[in-house]
């Protein structure tokens, strides 16, 4: 059994990483989510509407859940225009179970140093269904 | 799609919180903060 602790990044005012992990009793961590989060509305509206543009996840427990030690760290490109999702892997990065927090700090630093990119592929992307 | 409203910032940085939070070690995290920086670069070559 864990408990889910949850950490956010604020990358600028319309984009953010959000950290989940759920840890047992002795600090292990059992599964992870890290996705990457964009506001489709200006910074300075009222309402905010923030959409999912990449996730990194682990949970082998989990219905149709991905175990990164068995198939290797990869990241899914959730555009929710696309038709055909991709993904982007990993093989650089070798997760284990009792390591996953290295794992977890991968996903962070990846998507701190190229979600200008991704931001920039979702808007191109969304722009092309509009 | 569902929308998602992140929570509040936490006054720890990301590292300090996952040190505290769990077991991992300053050096797990040295290692995949390496791990992504040798990604990035040989991707950023690659295009």
């Amino acid at each position: 059994m864990s408990r889910e602790k949850s950490y956010p990044i604020v990358l600028d005012p319309q984009t953010r990483i959000h950290v989940r992990i759920g840890v047992t009793e002795e600090g292990d961590i059992e599964w992870f989510v890290v996705q990457l989060l964009h506001n489709l509305e200006p910074y300075y509206a009222d309402n905010e509407d923030w959409r999912e543009i990449a996730r990194f996840d682990h949970n082998p427990d989990a219905l149709d859940g991905h175990d990164v030690v068995e198939e290797g760290l990869h990241m899914d490109l959730t555009f929710e225009n696309r038709e055909n999702k991709r993904d982007e892997r990993f093989p650089g990065h070798h997760p284990t179970y009792s390591r996953l927090g290295g794992s977890v700090e991968f996903c962070v630093s990846y998507l701190s140093a190229e979600y200008e990119k991704l931001v920039r592929e979702y808007e191109n992307d969304l722009g092309e269904t509009r | 799609m569902t929308s998602e409203k992140p929570a509040e910032q936490d006054k720890r940085s990301f590292e300090e919180w996952l040190v505290e939070e769990t077991n991992t070690t300053p050096e797990e995290i040295e290692q995949g903060k390496k791990d992504a920086e040798e990604t990035i670069r040989k991707k950023r070559a690659e295009e």
